[in-house]
């Protein structure tokens, strides 16, 4: 069954149906949440109401983009909301919840991890969301453009800048 | 044409944007070393690309959720549509009191009382298919 037939039938209330659609989408939002907040705990309050709204709003949703889009749109106001209500503009600590068997191999991707997360976390929210959707996810300019509702040019500046500054720090941290 | 506009040119080309960009000629040394360092950028993020396994959501909880959601909204639309129409045939009944008179009114109760049934029954079981 293809995703508009599972949409329809979770427009009609069939739970099964949204459970399938969310199902599928659960890994996209969630790298794209934990790339944005550096915070897997933040992270998985973020997605949770991610998928409420998404619920909620379902006969909104119209199927001419993806739903995995509608979904990064939804966690995107949502994040946005949270740094508004709790004035946090940057992040200076990352998180990182995993539990780690302490290899050699590990310690350095750990570290590497924390190092390209803690670059990433110092662009601003708004940099940072073009960023990981047209890095990670390969949108282009103008579907980025529809999700932060902002025009293309502004999507492509910032995404210049972010890029320039990721290389300018990663040659300062001597990392490239 | 400067660096700036290089940089731009190539980080469009790697990202296949580059209906945006003015075209240069791109193939001079210094578009070369911002195609490498881009490439050692992409490869350096890559790390961030992994599996989260330690979130974990339960799909089915969340749908829960908003049913219950969805029902107190209905309940609390419900409450005000019963609470509108309770003022508005108060309303007319006092209207009608003072411009009729109660005895009049007492009379057209008596009536609504008497047939109503009539009319309420068959419409609310043709609703549930008995008829």
């Amino acid at each position: 069954m293809n995703e508009i037939e599972l949409i329809n039938l979770a427009k009609k209330g069939n739970k099964s149906a949204m459970n399938t659609i969310l199902n599928n989408n659960l890994g996209v939002i969630k790298g794209y949440v934990i790339k944005m907040t550096g915070d897997p705990h933040l992270s998985q309050d973020i997605i949770q109401e991610t998928m409420l709204k998404a619920i909620l709003n379902i006969d909104k949703f119209e199927p001419r983009a993806k739903f995995s889009t509608w979904m990064i749109r939804i966690a995107t106001n949502i994040y946005r909301d949270y740094l508004r209500k709790n004035k946090i503009y940057e992040l200076t600590e990352v998180e990182t919840a995993e539990k780690y068997v302490d290899t050699e191999d590990m310690v350095i991707s750990r570290y590497e991890y924390k190092e390209i997360m803690n670059i990433v976390m110092k662009l601003s929210s708004e940099k940072r969301a073009v960023f990981i959707l047209k890095h990670y996810y390969g949108y282009k300019y103008e579907e980025i453009s529809e999700i932060l509702s902002c025009p293309i040019g502004t999507v492509r500046s910032r995404l210049h800048n972010a890029i320039k500054f990721i290389i300018k720090e990663l040659e300062r941290k001597e990392m490239i | 044409m400067n660096l700036k506009e290089k940089e731009e040119y190539v980080i469009d080309e790697f990202y296949n944007e580059n209906e945006y960009s003015y075209k240069i000629k791109s193939n001079d040394e210094e578009c070369d070393e911002i195609r490498k360092k881009l490439d050692l950028v992409h490869k350096k993020l890559s790390v961030l690309d992994k599996d989260f396994d330690d979130i974990n959501i339960d799909i089915m909880a969340v749908i829960e959720k908003a049913d219950e959601i969805k029902e107190r909204k209905r309940l609390k639309k419900d409450l005000v549509k019963f609470v509108l129409t309770a003022v508005i045939i108060l309303s007319f009944y006092t209207y009608a009191i003072v411009l009729a008179g109660s005895r009049t009114f007492i009379i057209f109760q008596i009536l609504c009382t008497s047939f109503m049934p009539w009319l309420i029954i068959p419409i609310t079981l043709r609703r549930r298919g008995e008829i």
